[in-house]
């Protein structure tokens, strides 16, 4: 597994988990009970369509994502909605949505999971219906799993250990009396 | 107050999610109203108040909490609890302290729904 961000493979690989068990608990009540199977870590993510949500855990911003393609957001959409999956397809606004909401349930169960461990702020989830790229200066991991038929990917997008922060503002920030880069983030601090 | 239950969350999925939820946890007989904020459901706790507000956290225009103290300002006595995905123990806090019945974490189940809305409304 890479190195990622100012996580270590043990706490990437705890988010991991906690974003699983939290997916795992959305099949089993806001999707009706649908079959859950947690699958093996990957260094695959597809083609990058589903939901993402922006994270900031204490000073360390990283992205969560629900990846699922587009026939499978549909019968999501429908499960979560109470629909039959041969029921007509729905409109790309109502497929964001419930895939946007499970995207924010998966994220809070997160939250939940660590937070006597950290202060964990969500940001608003978008859907993307494309191919994002991350940056240079970004890592991606990422855990599969089956809701039912439909093949997910959960992603965690941090950034790498020893890049530069950049501001939201993309300007490069640094502390005075600080290098640039991260020798060991607050994820880190915390967890070790 | 009415037989109505007012559902305030700025996500269509999850006001319909609600919804179903109530009739899966026997309150069927209640009629449902919607409202995508705070400040939306003001206006119609204004027209007439419900039985119960069920709210979502985290919205635009005015938020979960915001709007129940909105509620306590005006000295609206409605009762009122959340369903929200952060369901961290600092935010149960805050939410009790404001005077909240009830703080479900999504995801949730008919049998959560029937267990903190039955003392409530029978």
């Amino acid at each position: 597994m890479p190195f990622s961000g100012g996580m270590t493979p043990v706490i990437l690989s705890e988010c991991l988990d906690a974003l699983s068990e939290s997916a795992g608990e959305v099949a089993a009540t806001v999707l009706g009970g649908v079959a859950f199977e947690a699958l093996s870590a990957s260094s695959s993510y597809g083609s990058g369509h589903g939901a993402y949500l922006g994270l900031v855990a204490d000073d360390e911003p990283i992205q969560v994502g629900v990846l699922v393609d587009p026939a499978g957001c549909q019968i999501l959409t429908k499960a979560l909605l109470g629909m039959e999956p041969e029921d007509g397809d729905l409109e790309p606004s109502d497929v964001s949505d419930a895939m946007c909401e499970i995207a924010n349930i998966v994220a809070g169960g997160l939250k939940r999971r660590v937070s006597g461990r950290m202060r964990i702020a969500l940001g608003l989830p978008i859907f993307v219906a494309g191919h994002p790229l991350p940056n240079q200066q970004q890592e991606v991991s990422a855990r599969g799993l089956k809701l039912g038929a439909v093949a997910v990917t959960l992603l965690v997008l941090t950034q790498k250990a020893h890049s530069t922060p950049v501001s939201r503002s993309g300007v490069t920030t640094h502390t005075a009396g600080e290098g640039p880069a991260k020798e060991k983030s607050a994820w880190a601090r915390r967890f070790s | 107050m009415g037989k109505k239950i007012l559902v305030v969350d700025d996500s269509k999925a999850m006001r319909l999610i609600v919804r179903r939820t109530l009739r899966q946890a026997g309150f069927g007989e209640y009629e449902v109203e919607e409202a995508a904020n705070g400040l939306e459901a003001l206006e119609r706790i204004g027209q007439g108040a419900p039985a119960l507000v069920i709210s979502d956290w985290n919205m635009p225009e005015m938020n979960g909490i915001e709007l129940l103290k909105e509620l306590n300002a005006r000295k609206l006595q409605v009762r009122f609890g959340f369903v929200t995905t952060e369901g961290t123990p600092d935010m149960r806090a805050q939410a009790d302290e404001a005077g909240a019945l009830f703080l479900i974490a999504k995801p949730f189940t008919p049998e959560q729904f029937e267990s903190a809305l039955r003392p409530l409304l029978s």
